[in-house]
């Protein structure tokens, strides 16, 4: 099913907009993660789809059809959230049967499809446990068999894995993904944990302060970031910003000098800055390598750029020695020139 | 770091905490209690014996009034029951003037009995009670309602079920009001395709299960314990002719009009007997609430 918000605008009751003139189009079959802090409109997205809420302004539509105001009943939605995903007061049997039975499923098949569900999810051995009993990632299986035993054309994932714990995400993770992709099902999935964005998505939507800062897939928006926003909001260790002004000097010479006059922020990956002069480099500065960190594989650079402090990263073992100025190269590829609003006007693939 | 205080000690202020309490309790329950059973077993009157029941048994009085009481108990605990759950429903659902809705409910039981039971015994006066002034302003019979024993009955049974509604209507308020916060549930309820009936049904009801069991039992201890509104309502000397003659009222009747001790205590203590299984029977019925999860953490 193709989702499309079309300058969608909500608010709470007299309170400041949430979201702000968004607009997207969510191709069928795509699993799209909405990827923000709390407060940035993620949360609002998905209960705009689900219909626990309706637009001030705008349309959504599934399928070029306009469900504004369709109450969740209607919509055939697959919903799993972090917060409340299961009914207290049901066993898992029943937890997983329970969209079947409001639908009125006759009982035959609705233990047939149980079953099959609890054993995809691998939960055949807790039906007649309750969720209280349960673990977090327990939870999380029964919680997607419910969610899908119903067949849905939509699958809402909000922050489905928020509560389970470190050592079991990826598992289930992986649970998540090789489901979608047998049924081939359209999926949002809201997070604030852009390595699960980056591992899941076919898309990702970056939104900040209600609105979307650019949607596109997880290897664009890393190498091509379209706002200083995303370039900042993805990336371990986070990319280096410094005043553009401040490396002006150490450009080189080719980069037009248009640029220099509208660019406020440069910014550099932290894989971008290197020892030796790359084949395509943008700058070349000298600064002073305070620290060493080895991590096994990689390893970091604390490098001190006359106030700035710059990190970078690389194989282990490529960071030689501290304490002395070193000659060092910002890479074309992984350097970004943002103008006074966060906007990219130079750098990557424009 | 504060120093935790030893189990031993954090017992002994425990204890210390529930020893006023348990005093009062103590003097002014249970030593009554005791106190009956010496004055059953006194030797200034018939010492209590076991074929003091057989003696209750065969008192038509006593039968009349374990009768009244039964009926009471059918026809009012339930109907408390479900007209108080549905009222608080319906009030939490309506949201224009809902302070206002839970107030008018809310009034049978700020109001006190003794109050309340005069208010609606006035409603059935002949002279100008309620009902007749409305009957004679449609050109109809007025009647001295009080005086036919069914429609007596029936208002007073009304007036208990008015008073008793008051109590279920707060605890299931407040139990739906909890629910209502964790509107997350509702939502999935929703999205999973559940209509309004059906989120009643399926998630509302089950999970004020216990809250009806808790109702159920405030509302039987309340009709077993009847009889200020009895006393009222039919105007005393009246009372052992209608439904408000009442195991209380019988026990009253015979210890303090009739000096009859020995089955005063026995029926005392029928009734005793009632209110323990009324307690015991909900307790059964809960179900053991799930273990929670506790992570397993392996030993290093």
């Amino acid at each position: 099913m193709e989702i499309t918000f079309k300058h969608v605008d909500w608010a709470p009751n007299r309170q400041p907009a949430i979201l702000k003139d968004v607009n997207f189009t969510i191709p069928d079959g795509k699993l799209v993660v909405f990827l923000g802090s709390r407060h940035s409109g993620i949360n609002a997205v998905i209960n705009l789809i689900a219909g626990f809420i309706r637009p001030n302004q705008g349309e959504i539509r599934f399928d070029q059809q306009t469900i504004n105001l369709q109450p969740p009943q209607a919509r055939n939605i697959g919903f799993l959230s972090s917060e409340v995903s299961l009914y207290p007061q049901l066993n898992v049997f029943d937890n997983i049967a329970f969209p079947l039975k409001v639908l009125k499923i006759k009982k035959g098949d609705r233990q047939k499809r149980v079953r099959t569900w609890a054993q995809l999810v691998n939960v055949e051995k807790l039906l007649k446990r309750y969720p209280a009993s349960l673990s977090p990632q327990q939870k999380c299986r029964v919680a997607l068999a419910r969610a899908l035993v119903k067949k849905p054309d939509l699958l809402l994932l909000a922050a489905p894995l928020k509560a389970v714990l470190p050592t079991e995400r990826s598992e289930l993770q992986q649970l998540i993904l090789h489901l979608q992709a047998s049924l081939g099902i359209t999926t949002i999935w809201t997070t604030a944990d852009q390595d699960e964005a980056l591992q899941s998505a076919d898309l990702i939507a970056i939104m900040h302060h209600g609105k979307i800062q650019q949607l596109a897939t997880p290897e664009e928006l890393y190498h091509n970031p379209q706002k200083l926003f995303v370039a900042r909001f993805l990336g371990h260790p986070p990319i280096n910003v410094l005043p553009a002004s401040l490396i002006e000097p150490a450009v080189k010479k080719y980069l037009s000098q248009d640029i220099y006059r509208h660019a406020e922020f440069v910014a550099i990956r932290p894989e971008a800055i290197t020892l030796e002069p790359p084949d395509d480099y943008v700058a070349h500065i000298k600064a002073e390598i305070k620290r060493i960190d080895n991590f096994g594989i990689s390893s970091a650079a604390y490098i001190q750029f006359q106030e700035q402090e710059l990190v970078s990263s690389a194989i282990s073992d490529y960071f030689k020695q501290a304490d002395q100025l070193t000659d060092l190269y910002f890479a074309a590829q992984g350097t970004y020139f943002f103008d006074p609003q966060g906007q990219r006007i130079a750098g990557g693939q424009l | 770091m504060t120093k935790r205080a030893p189990v031993n000690q954090k017992t002994f202020s425990a204890w210390l905490a529930l020893l006023p309490l348990f005093i009062l309790v103590v003097g002014f329950t249970f030593f009554p209690l005791i106190k009956i059973l010496f004055i059953g077993l006194g030797k200034t009157v018939q010492p209590f014996q076991i074929n003091s029941f057989a003696l209750l048994a065969k008192d038509a009085n006593f039968r009349q009034a374990l009768k009244n009481t039964l009926i009471l108990c059918l026809g009012v605990v339930p109907a408390s029951l479900v007209i108080g759950f549905f009222l608080a429903w319906a009030v939490s659902e309506v949201r224009l003037l809902r302070p206002v809705w839970r107030t008018i409910y809310l009034l049978p039981l700020a109001s006190g009995f003794v109050g309340l039971t005069i208010l609606m015994q006035g409603l059935f006066q002949f002279r100008q009670g309620l009902m007749n002034e409305g009957l004679k302003l449609e050109g109809w019979t007025v009647r001295h309602w009080l005086q036919i024993p069914t429609a007596a009955n029936a208002a007073f049974m009304v007036t208990v079920l008015i008073q008793g509604l008051g109590l279920s209507f707060v605890i299931f308020v407040a139990k739906i009001r909890t629910l209502q916060h964790r509107q997350a549930i509702y939502q999935l309820a929703a999205i999973d395709g559940a209509s309004s009936r059906q989120q009643l049904r399926y998630v509302t009801l089950p999970a004020l299960k216990t809250t009806f069991w808790v109702v159920l039992l405030v509302e039987l201890m309340f009709v077993l314990q009847l009889f200020d509104q009895a006393y009222i309502f039919f105007n005393h000397h009246l009372v052992s002719q209608h439904l408000g003659f009442t195991l209380t009222y019988y026990v009253y009747q015979t210890f303090w009009q009739q000096h009859n001790y020995q089955l005063a205590v026995a029926a005392a203590l029928v009734l005793m007997g009632l209110m323990v299984l009324g307690m015991i029977i909900p307790l059964c019925c809960l179900k053991k609430h799930p273990r929670n999860f506790t992570p397993q953490i392996k030993a290093l």
